[in-house]
């Protein structure tokens, strides 16, 4: 710790951080899940009267529903209880004291070189050295600490990363580090005992936890993997890969990542997803040349699954036509029976009664 | 004696407890942080880092951070 540097200036940024604070007290947690033991208790209350009303009146079915509705009531009051009992056994959360944020901000200025108050008194700010995450360089971060925020279900929200030589994922400038957006941390696993510090007006220890994340690689969940910190995202699904693992849709001339990445079943062309199509018959995916219409129906068909243009439903219906055709011509109607000449028999010629004989 | 114990790791809870006189850091340590390896950790009592066979004193602060924590992205 540099006992040389003045103090004043440090006493004077703790009391408007501990002015911010002590404004921006966070609500007792006893105090919340009080009310809400107190709200289960009248929700119960309710039921109760309705349910002696139904016995009044021997509304038997209504009776049911009600005492289902009172052990809904009864397991909720439990829950209630338990977290007050919870509420009860953890610390008071106070603002700290003067003193205690003095020494907070003695701290980072011994941890960190610096602690600064911007102009609105609102963010305490310190800057890290530079975080190097598997040989890659993502350079300073100030994290700023936002001491007039309330804390609430997300203290995340009181925190920023600002790169001050950012080195951004190649595929969005907004990624300075894996696990920061836009400037906002995701805390993962820290989000616990960050807010927890923050909650207590702990700040050195939240800025310790802060710095803890940037300098810890997640490859589970980050916004950028950094194998693919050079790389691209898919034009389809957004997700980031590797220049050498992209592939490059000469249709639409975009560029996609393997899974949004196919080819056509027909001629055996590589296109993204988004310039295939499926043939409704056989479910084969397709490229705009080898999906056709049918001639007849004018229904898409891939170029197998028609014959001489027409969709096997089409061809069918064809074949039936064909054959209620061959079928009028073999059994004759009646008006097209051979005519019988009757011949008188002295009339009948000579020659063929010789013929006959 | 009763110490100050903040553990940044976990709930990150800050509570009084009572420690036995001339428990060492690296004795609560052990005791309070038994799957962590010190070095992982940043160790400071009354916000001052301190060896690992510093005894503890009534009244100390202790606070144990990690110094690797995983985070992740917001969906």
């Amino acid at each position: 710790m540099n006992k040389d540097r003045p103090l004043l200036p440090l006493l004077r940024m703790a009391t408007r951080v501990h002015r911010g604070l002590e404004r921006n007290r966070p609500v007792e947690g006893h105090s919340q899940a009080l009310d809400r033991v107190a709200a289960c208790a009248q929700a119960i209350n309710a039921v109760a009267r309705r349910l002696r009303l139904c016995n009044s009146h021997q509304w038997y079915a209504a009776e049911i529903t009600e005492r289902q509705g009172l052990e809904v009531r009864i397991r909720d009051l439990e829950h209630a209880l338990n977290s007050l009992k919870e509420e009860l056994t953890r610390p008071a959360k106070r603002t700290p004291v003067l003193r205690d944020v003095f020494e907070d901000l003695r701290e980072l200025e011994a941890e960190f070189g610096e602690v600064r108050l911007d102009s609105t008194h609102r963010f305490v700010a310190v800057t890290t050295e530079s975080i190097v995450l598997q040989e890659i360089e993502l350079g300073r971060f100030e994290l700023q600490i936002d001491v007039s925020m309330r804390p609430g279900a997300f203290p995340s929200e009181a925190l920023r990363a600002v790169a001050l030589d950012p080195n951004p994922c190649a595929a969005d400038d907004a990624i300075t580090h894996p696990h920061v957006s836009s400037e906002r941390v995701c805390l993962g696993d820290a989000a616990v005992p960050f807010g927890a510090a923050l909650g207590a007006g702990r700040l050195a220890d939240a800025m310790l936890i802060a710095r803890a994340v940037l300098e810890t690689y997640n490859d589970g969940s980050p916004y950028c993997l950094l194998d693919s910190w050079y790389g691209r995202a898919c034009s389809d699904c957004g997700r980031i890969e590797n220049v050498d693992d992209t592939c490059w849709c000469e249709r639409c001339e975009q560029e996609f990542c393997g899974e949004c990445f196919g080819s056509c079943a027909g001629c055996g062309d590589s296109s993204c997803c988004g310039c295939l199509n499926t043939c409704p018959l056989c479910d084969e995916s397709m490229c705009s040349g080898c999906l056709e219409s049918c001639t007849h129906c004018n229904e898409p068909a891939c170029t197998s699954c028609l014959e001489d243009g027409l969709c096997p439903t089409c061809v069918e219906a064809e074949l039936d036509e064909e054959n209620e055709d061959d079928e009028a011509i073999e059994t004759p109607s009646e008006d097209q029976q051979p005519i019988r000449i009757e011949y008188e028999e002295e009339s009948v010629p000579e020659a063929v009664t010789a013929l006959a004989g | 004696m009763k110490i100050l114990f903040i553990n940044n790791d976990g709930g990150g809870f800050a509570d009084h407890i009572e420690v036995s006189e001339g428990t060492t850091v690296q004795a609560l340590f052990a005791q309070r942080i038994a799957h962590g390896k010190p070095e992982d950790y940043l160790i400071r009592v009354n916000r001052q880092p301190v060896a690992r066979d510093q005894k503890l004193q009534d009244g100390d602060r202790l606070t144990i951070t990690p110094t690797k924590i995983e985070g992740a992205f917001a969906a």
